[in-house]
């Protein structure tokens, strides 16, 4: 499927029996293929707004758009099966093994047996897990790596248009976190599916994003290439963030990250 | 004992019919509680004045609630039929709730998140994870489903209750012993065999 792209027009969220907004007025484009990555820290609502755009999430006010069409005139259940979602928490199906959870969504398109079987076992090398060794395990056999690994896999199954991912890898240790970026970069690299990426890791936002957006008690303070936000802080509070913790390394990384870019 | 061997045609028969009462009475009480259950774990607002309702039916004396549907029902069948289904309900709605909402809310996020309707999740995902709770739930409420039925020998002459109370109006201890004891073997085999249920389904 080709990548959507994902228009937010004026978004406004608030979650009943609170006084204030969750969001407010957002207004943001995501390109067909790019990988944006939300930042900011918790309660800012990144999380909220990512979660606007398969409708987990209601609307104040303002639109979205997938490919220019407004997610409100979609059937919920339909749209979240065209577009992929990874949670922090996993959320494997402890009752299936993780052949039918990352069949889950095949399946409920109505994929035929043999479709599914073949697809899970390519999603199985692509995320880089032998399927004979994984495909007829349960969740509770799984580290919390390989649990991630599992939950990506499923949430790319069918194809979909974009994928949401929701601080996935902040439940697991450093090295393998590092190693799962990687192979994110690969994965979307390979797929080119439109990705949004909610994080309040400022590493990993840099590592992986191809537009920052930073988000801060609701709004969006900055967005833009990760070289400019860094380089050209548009608020204090941008700043701060981006050149708090090892500054020396994201220097020295930002400059090499620009230089594979322009060559 | 003499009389479970002289007579055991009529006990088994006795013990079929009763059988036959609670099976048939989980089956209507499983069908009612089931949405209940759901209803209480999807919404907690209403969730302790439903099972608390429930269980102020539960507390009530199981041969006062008879008497109540002996009023409305006349005698046979019916009144210890409904009592069961009722009495049940507090036990069965309980455990579909507790299963439900023993389940890791990750699962359900993501469940909907990837497109499950409500009524998958609650079929693919909810269910399959609830069950081993609900078939503890079956479990005790069968047993005590099995015992009350006994009065059903009292109001409907229906089951091995026929046998305690003939015996206690023609003054026959061997009919009452005979019935305690057929009554008494059928809830521990119930129980046995729900148990092992119950750990096939646990992983």
């Amino acid at each position: 499927m080709n990548p959507a792209s994902i228009t937010f027009e004026g978004v406004t969220v608030r979650y009943p029996g609170v006084q204030r907004n969750a969001v407010t007025d957002i207004s943001l484009e995501v390109g067909g293929g790019e990988l944006v990555v939300l930042l900011g820290p918790s309660g800012c609502g990144k999380s909220t707004l990512l979660r606007t755009v398969n409708r987990l999430v209601a609307l104040q006010d303002g639109r979205v758009l997938v490919d220019a069409t407004d997610v409100a005139q979609l059937d919920a259940v339909e749209l979240r099966r065209s577009v992929g979602y990874v949670i922090q928490a996993v959320g494997l199906f402890a009752n299936m093994s993780v052949a039918q959870n990352i069949g889950v969504v095949p399946s409920l398109l109505r994929w035929s047996r043999g479709e599914i079987d073949a697809r899970v076992d390519e999603l199985l090398r692509l995320v880089g897990l032998d399927p004979a060794a994984y495909r007829n395990r349960r969740p509770s056999a799984l580290s919390g790596g390989e649990a991630q690994r599992i939950g990506v896999a499923r949430a790319i199954a069918a194809r979909p248009r974009a994928l949401l991912m929701d601080e996935p890898f902040g439940a697991v240790d450093v090295v393998v976190r590092t190693a799962l970026q990687r192979e994110l970069i690969r994965i979307v690299g390979e797929l080119r599916t439109t990705t949004i990426f909610v994080t309040h890791d400022v590493d990993e936002a840099f590592r992986l994003a191809d537009r920052i957006v930073v988000m801060r008690e609701g709004r969006i303070e900055q967005a833009g290439a990760p070289f400019d936000v860094f380089q050209a802080p548009a608020t204090p509070y941008v700043r701060q963030l981006v050149h708090a913790g090892d500054d020396v390394y994201r220097r020295y990384y930002m400059r090499t990250r620009e230089l594979l870019r322009t060559t | 004992m003499n009389y479970l061997a002289s007579h055991s045609w009529r006990v088994a028969a006795l013990a079929a019919g009763h059988i036959e009462l609670v099976a048939v009475a989980l089956v209507v009480a499983l069908a009612v509680a089931i949405p209940l259950g759901v209803l209480a774990a999807r919404r907690p607002r209403i969730a302790p004045w439903l099972l608390g309702t429930l269980g102020a039916i539960y507390t009530i004396p199981s041969l006062a609630l008879l008497a109540v549907f002996v009023e409305a029902f006349g005698l046979g069948f019916a009144p210890i039929f409904v009592a069961l289904v009722v009495y049940a309900q507090f036990m069965l709605a309980r455990s579909v709730a507790a299963g439900i909402a023993s389940i890791d809310r990750a699962q359900v996020d993501a469940a909907r998140g990837l497109g499950m309707s409500p009524a998958q999740v609650l079929y693919r995902v909810e269910f399959p994870q609830a069950l081993p709770v609900v078939i503890g739930g079956i479990r005790v409420a069968a047993i005590a489903m099995i015992a009350i039925a006994t009065l059903g020998g009292y109001v409907g002459g229906v089951g091995l209750g026929v046998l305690i109370f003939n015996g206690l109006t023609l003054h026959q201890n061997a009919m009452i012993v005979a019935g305690s004891i057929a009554a008494s073997g059928l809830a521990i085999a119930v129980d046995g065999l729900l148990r092992l249920t119950e750990r096939l389904f646990a992983n």
